[in-house]
C-alpha cells in the first residue's frame, strides 16, 4: 500500500498543498491534471528525486520519505526515453539483476521471461538506437519489473507514441496491473485515464481536487478540467483555465 | 625544417634522444593517468552539483592555462621542495621530488590537468540526468551509476581530455625545466641542443619528437574510432 500523507512542497511561486492519497495494493491509479498542476513535482517526491517540505511517503507501512531513490523499491518509467543507449536490450533488462549479484542463469531466465511478456524477445541483442519509441518503452517497463518493485510510477509514458503504439502499451499496462502490481500513472490526457479505468486523482494548482473511481469522476466532475472534458462547461469560456482557451 | 634523412637517422640512434623521448612519454602518461583518477570524479561533481564558490573552483582549475608556465613551475617547486610538507614526506621516504621523474610528472600534470577536467565536465553535462535517475531507481548505488552509466556515456569527452592532457604534458617546457633540468625531457633536450650546439642539432630531435607525437595521436584516434564503431553495433 502506498500512502501519500499530507505532502507539501514550495518551489518559487508554485506550491503542492497538503496532498493526501491512499493507494491500495494492486490498484491502478491515475494522477490526472493539466500542465503545471504539480503532477511531475509529486512524481519526483514519490520517486525520491526531490524531498517534500512537509508530509510523508509510506510504502508497505515503511516511511520512505527520506530514503534515497535506490532504496525505495519503486519502479519508474519516464516520459522520455531512458533506455541506456550504450547497453543492448538484454543488458538493459538485466541491469538491476547484476546489482544484486544474482546468478547468471537466473538473470538469463528472468530477462527471457520478461522479454517474452513484453514481446521483445527478438530485440534482446539490439542497441536502443535501432528501436522504435514503443519498443523502448517496453524495454523500460521490463527493466523496471526486473527489479521487483513494490509499485510502479509512470510519468506520461504514452506521450511520444503514435495512436497504435499507445493502444499496445495501454493493454500491456493493464496486463501488468492484473498480475497485482500497484501502479500510479501520471497523465494530462483524460482519454488515457478514463480508458484504463481504475481510480483517478485529479490535481489542479497543486491540490488534489477529486479522488475516486473513474466512473464517479466522469459522472460528477468537481474540477474545471474534467468538467470541460465531459462537456459540462462546453460554452462557459470564462471558467476555463488559461491553457484551454487557446 | 631543414634536416636531412641522415641527420634524423643518426639522431634516432642517439641514446640520449631515445631515453629523453621514452622519459617524456612515460612521465606524461603516468602523470595524466594518476591525475585522471581524481580529476574525472571531480569533473563529474562539478557537472552535477551546484555549491557556493563553484565559479571560484572553476577559475582555480583554469589558472594553470593562463599563468606563465615558468610561474607554474615555481608554484610546483614551492609545493614539492624539501622544505614543503610534500617534500618532507617524500624526503622521509628517501625521495627528492625536485629533479626526479615524479616531480616532472607533477609539473606536466599541473599545467595540463585543466584540459582533462574541462573536457570531462562538458562530457558529463551532456549525459542526460534521467539515465542516472533511472539507474538509481533500479537499485544501483551512485558509485555504480557513475561507472556503468555516466562514465561510459561521457567516455568520448573524457578520452579526448585525457589525450589533450597527455599531449600538453609531453610538450611542456617552462614548468618542467624549473623542476628538473635533468633527467631531460625531449622539450628540454631540444632547448639544450639549440643553446649549446645551434639550430642544426636541435632540428632533427624536433622532427623525431613531432613524428612520435603524430603517431601516438593517430593511434589513439584510430582506437577511439574502432571502439565507437563497436559500440554502435
Amino acid at each position: 500500500m502506498l500512502n501519500i500523507d499530507h505532502i507539501s512542497k514550495k518551489v518559487h511561486a508554485f506550491q503542492l498543498k497538503d496532498i493526501c492519497l491512499d493507494i491500495e495494493d494492486g490498484e491502478y491509479v491515475f494522477l490526472l491534471g493539466p500542465s503545471g498542476a504539480g503532477k511531475s513535482m509529486l512524481f519526483d517526491i514519490i520517486a525520491g528525486i526531490i524531498r517534500p517540505d512537509k508530509g510523508e511517503i509510506i510504502l508497505d507501512n515503511i516511511n520512505i520519505t527520506q530514503f534515497p531513490i535506490q532504496n525505495r523499491k519503486i519502479g519508474i518509467v519516464f516520459q522520455e526515453d531512458t533506455v541506456f543507449p550504450h547497453l543492448n536490450v538484454y543488458q538493459n533488462i538485466a541491469y538491476s539483476l547484476n546489482t544484486n549479484h544474482t546468478r547468471r542463469t537466473d538473470i538469463r531466465d528472468t530477462v527471457l521471461r520478461l522479454a517474452a511478456e513484453m514481446s521483445i524477445e527478438k530485440l534482446l541483442y539490439r542497441k536502443p538506437a535501432s528501436l522504435s519509441g514503443g519498443e523502448k518503452q517496453r524495454v523500460a517497463i521490463a527493466r523496471s519489473l526486473a527489479h521487483h518493485p513494490k509499485c510502479l510510477l509512470f510519468d506520461e509514458p504514452l506521450t511520444f507514441l503514435d495512436v497504435e503504439l499507445r493502444e499496445e502499451i495501454m493493454s500491456l499496462l493493464r496486463e501488468i496491473n492484473k498480475k497485482g502490481l500497484t501502479i500510479l500513472h501520471i497523465t494530462h490526457d483524460p482519454i488515457e485515464a478514463f480508458s484504463l479505468a481504475g481510480k483517478i486523482a485529479v490535481i489542479e494548482n497543486g491540490e488534489i481536487v477529486q479522488f475516486g473511481s473513474s466512473e464517479n469522476i466522469y459522472k460528477n466532475p468537481e474540477s474545471t478540467f474534467i468538467k470541460y472534458f465531459t462537456g459540462k462547461i462546453r460554452n462557459q469560456k470564462d471558467s476555463l483555465p488559461g491553457w484551454m482557451k487557446l | 625544417m631543414h634536416s636531412s634523412g641522415k641527420d634524423i637517422f643518426d639522431t634516432m640512434h642517439d641514446s640520449e634522444v631515445r631515453s629523453s623521448i621514452a622519459l617524456t612519454l612515460i612521465v606524461s602518461f603516468s602523470g595524466t593517468f594518476l591525475f585522471a583518477l581524481l580529476s574525472v570524479p571531480l569533473a563529474y561533481l562539478l557537472a552535477r552539483n551546484e555549491f557556493p564558490g563553484k565559479r571560484l573552483v572553476s577559475g582555480i582549475i583554469d589558472l594553470p592555462i593562463i599563468i606563465p608556465h615558468s610561474a607554474a613551475g615555481i608554484a610546483v617547486l614551492g609545493f614539492i621542495s624539501r622544505s614543503s610538507v610534500l617534500g618532507k614526506i617524500a624526503g622521509s621516504l628517501g625521495l627528492n621530488l625536485v629533479g626526479h621523474p615524479a616531480g616532472i610528472a607533477l609539473a606536466m600534470a599541473f599545467v595540463s590537468v585543466p584540459f582533462l577536467i574541462n573536457a570531462s565536465r562538458d562530457g558529463f553535462i551532456n549525459v542526460p540526468v534521467r539515465y542516472e535517475k533511472a539507474a538509481l531507481s533500479l537499485g544501483a548505488s551512485p558509485v555504480r551509476v557513475f561507472f556503468t552509466i555516466s562514465l561510459p556515456l561521457a567516455w568520448r569527452s573524457v578520452l579526448s581530455g585525457f589525450v589533450m592532457m597527455f599531449g600538453r604534458g609531453m610538450s611542456e617546457f617552462g614548468a618542467v625545466v624549473i623542476i628538473a633540468y635533468n633527467p631531460m625531457t625531449t622539450p628540454v633536450l631540444i632547448y639544450e641542443r639549440f643553446t649549446n650546439f645551434g639550430l642544426k642539432y636541435a632540428q632533427p630531435i624536433s622532427v623525431i619528437f613531432i613524428i612520435v607525437c603524430l603517431l601516438i595521436f593517430f593511434i589513439m584516434r584510430l582506437l577511439s574510432e574502432k571502439t565507437k564503431s563497436h559500440a554502435e553495433h
